[in-house]
């Protein structure tokens, strides 16, 4: 023993050798490294109750209304007061220019189709809301706090690291835009008279997951590539918004100074409207341009997301 | 037999073509070892190599038998390794106890393990108390026991600490440097504690290799680097000092005045009754007269010197 290690007693700090055991069980890495991230991740984003409130609020209230609104249009397709309304029923049905009992059922359906298709669009802005807010940090905060050392000292991969991060923003959108989604279809669903809404309308199932799950991707994306440039979350939220304000003002500045409405794909919302008006086969506006071209801008927006993620990451996994 | 096996190894940076490890050869053994060297002597790089982080260009890597030349290699070696960073590196808006189960399960232990493995690490660094507390609220040295239990938790075979004690004060530096020695002596864990502050290493570790320009300089137990220069006394004196090593002088053994009195005496043999010949031929008193005992940092400038001396 050296000359120096023994402090006396005195000295010595408080430590608990005899909770000291050697390990002796298995170190066996899942193939789901990325699960106890996003168990983590999202924990840390629930533990804050105020966000959480004011961002998912408006989603639920949208959610709340327009679940009402469908049933009370499926119920007068069926020619009955919606529960609650009593005789105003009918006056509603009028009102919403429905049919009332002697309404056509398919006219009713597609109504419903279409509100739906008009939630998501509504609802588009509080899910970048939400995956903003709770997403910006996720890669800025760990370089900030340098937790990636931590991270990647461990038997973890880049590809885990960040399919754990991108799965923590895209709960957030699912929650903020799927699941509003088929609440309201289910509603929808039940309402209808003789399951109607899915014999007829039932493809608006998949296209709503289709369309929610892409534009999941492509806001996911966006965040975790702008958290990645950025050392600050608070950076990165105002780089998020600042990109769509800019991108959404350009796209419809160049379309119309050049009279050509493919500059809309510059916007990924504009895309995103567009896309949902191919995809769920209705007219929304004077938006009649390429829909393909909106799908290559959505793609090319995630390619280009993950190349600045990769890249950034490089530098992450530095001790 | 050692645990870390590092041959001819060679890692040149391209962007800067700097040649951070210039054939590194050298054998680590098990127990608490520490790593020296100047800024950019190749510490980090050897770090990052042992962690899988880097591959090298050239050379054999072994640690406890696995080489990080493939990319599960790589992966295998995280789990045998437990890493506690110099900087801040703790993840912001965890408990302690949080922070180590995500790390643990990362590590590869269940659920479960994970857990209790937590709750005895965090007991051993003296955290118990403080566990289901935000890390943020913590003060420094809870921090870096945070950062030891961390690196602890999947109980690794080989630990790398790099500036276990940075940024703490004397009580916390006091304790980090006891639970580190504890570790490598008392639990027989294998470290490698990289720090400037070579004390820190002569308390807490039993070998010692010296890094200077990616190459090894020495690597030694450090009884040996510590050790007592019997020829060589530091000589306290009541009296005529200057009589006194003018005596000396005249019988042969070289004599330095020291800047607090005392005087150095370089014996020319075994034998120090030459000491109380000259003393009592000069009148002076001896007070005391002990061997001179070389400091690792002594011995590592020296070496550094001798390494410049040679190139």
């Amino acid at each position: 023993m050296n000359p120096g290690t023994e402090a006396a007693p005195a000295n010595r700090a408080e430590m608990h050798g005899g909770a000291w055991r050697p390990w002796s069980g298995e170190r066996r890495p899942s193939r789901l490294r990325a699960a106890p991230i996003v168990r983590a991740g999202l924990r840390i984003a629930l533990r804050k109750k105020l966000p959480l409130v004011l961002l998912f609020l408006p989603p639920v209230v949208a959610t709340i209304i327009f679940s009402f609104v469908v049933y009370t249009v499926a119920a007068l397709a069926q020619g009955m007061a919606p529960a609650g309304l009593g005789g105003a029923g009918g006056a509603m049905g009028q009102a919403m220019g429905g049919a009332g009992g002697a309404g056509d059922i398919v006219k009713q359906l597609v109504r419903v189709r279409e509100m739906i298709v008009g939630f998501h669009l509504s609802t588009d802005f509080f899910s970048v809301l939400l995956m903003a807010w709770f997403g910006a940090g996720l890669l800025a905060d760990d370089r900030k706090s340098g937790a990636h050392l931590l991270y990647f000292a461990r038997p973890l991969t880049r590809f885990d690291y960040l399919l754990g991060k991108f799965c923590i923003v895209a709960a957030f959108g699912v929650l903020g835009s799927i699941l509003p989604g088929l609440v309201i279809i289910s509603v929808a669903v039940a309402a209808s008279p003789d399951w109607s809404f899915l014999q007829q309308e039932g493809s608006v199932v998949w296209k709503t997951l289709l369309f929610g799950g892409a534009w999941t991707l492509v806001v996911s994306s966006l965040v975790l590539a702008v958290s990645s440039l950025s050392t600050r979350k608070s950076y990165a939220l105002a780089g998020v918004f600042a990109w769509f304000m800019f991108s959404g003002a350009t796209a419809l500045l160049l379309s119309r100074l050049l009279k050509d409405r493919d500059w809309l794909a510059l916007s990924p919302v504009q895309c995103g409207v567009r896309i949902a008006e191919d995809l769920f086969d209705m007219r929304l506006g004077v938006r009649d341009w390429n829909t393909p071209l909106a799908w290559t801008a959505w793609g090319l927006v995630v390619a280009l997301s993950w190349t600045i993620i990769w890249w950034r990451t490089r530098r992450l996994e530095v001790v | 037999m050692s645990l870390v096996r590092l041959q001819g190894v060679v890692k040149t940076y391209p962007r800067g073509k700097v040649r951070a490890l210039d054939g590194l050869s050298v054998e680590l053994p098990r127990g608490p070892v520490g790593l020296l060297g100047p800024n950019g002597a190749g510490k980090t790089t050897l770090l990052k190599i042992l962690l899988g982080l880097l591959a090298p260009d050239e050379g054999l890597v072994e640690v406890a038998g696995h080489s990080p030349r493939t990319r599960e290699g790589q992966l295998r070696l995280r789990q045998l390794v437990g890493y506690m960073p110099e900087s801040d590196c703790l993840i912001p808006g965890q408990t302690g106890v949080e922070t180590m189960v995500l790390l643990a399960r990362l590590s590869g232990l269940s659920e479960k393990d994970a857990l209790s493995r937590t709750h005895e690490v965090l007991d051993y660094v003296g955290l118990e108390e403080a566990r289901y507390r935000p890390v943020e609220g913590w003060s420094t040295g809870m921090k870096q026991r945070l950062k030891l239990a961390q690196a602890l938790v999947h109980d690794p075979e080989l630990l790398l600490l790099d500036e276990p004690t940075n940024g703490l004060d004397p009580a916390g530096r006091r304790h980090m440097l006891d639970l580190v020695a504890d570790l490598g002596r008392a639990r027989q864990k294998s470290l490698l504690v990289c720090t400037h502050l070579l004390a820190d290493i002569e308390r807490t570790c039993d070998h010692v290799v010296a890094l200077s320009g990616g190459r090894v300089l020495s690597s030694a137990p450090t009884t040996s680097m510590v050790g007592e220069d019997r020829r060589s006394v530091r000589v306290s004196v009541r009296g005529d000092a200057r009589a006194l090593a003018v005596e000396l002088e005249r019988l042969g053994h070289a004599c330095t005045p020291l800047a607090d009195g005392r005087l150095l005496v370089a014996l020319s043999g075994e034998d120090a009754d030459c000491l109380f010949e000259a003393a009592r031929a000069t009148g002076a008193l001896l007070l005391a007269v002990e061997p001179r005992r070389d400091s690792l940092e002594q011995t590592f400038l020296e070496a550094l010197a001798a390494q410049e001396a040679r190139a």
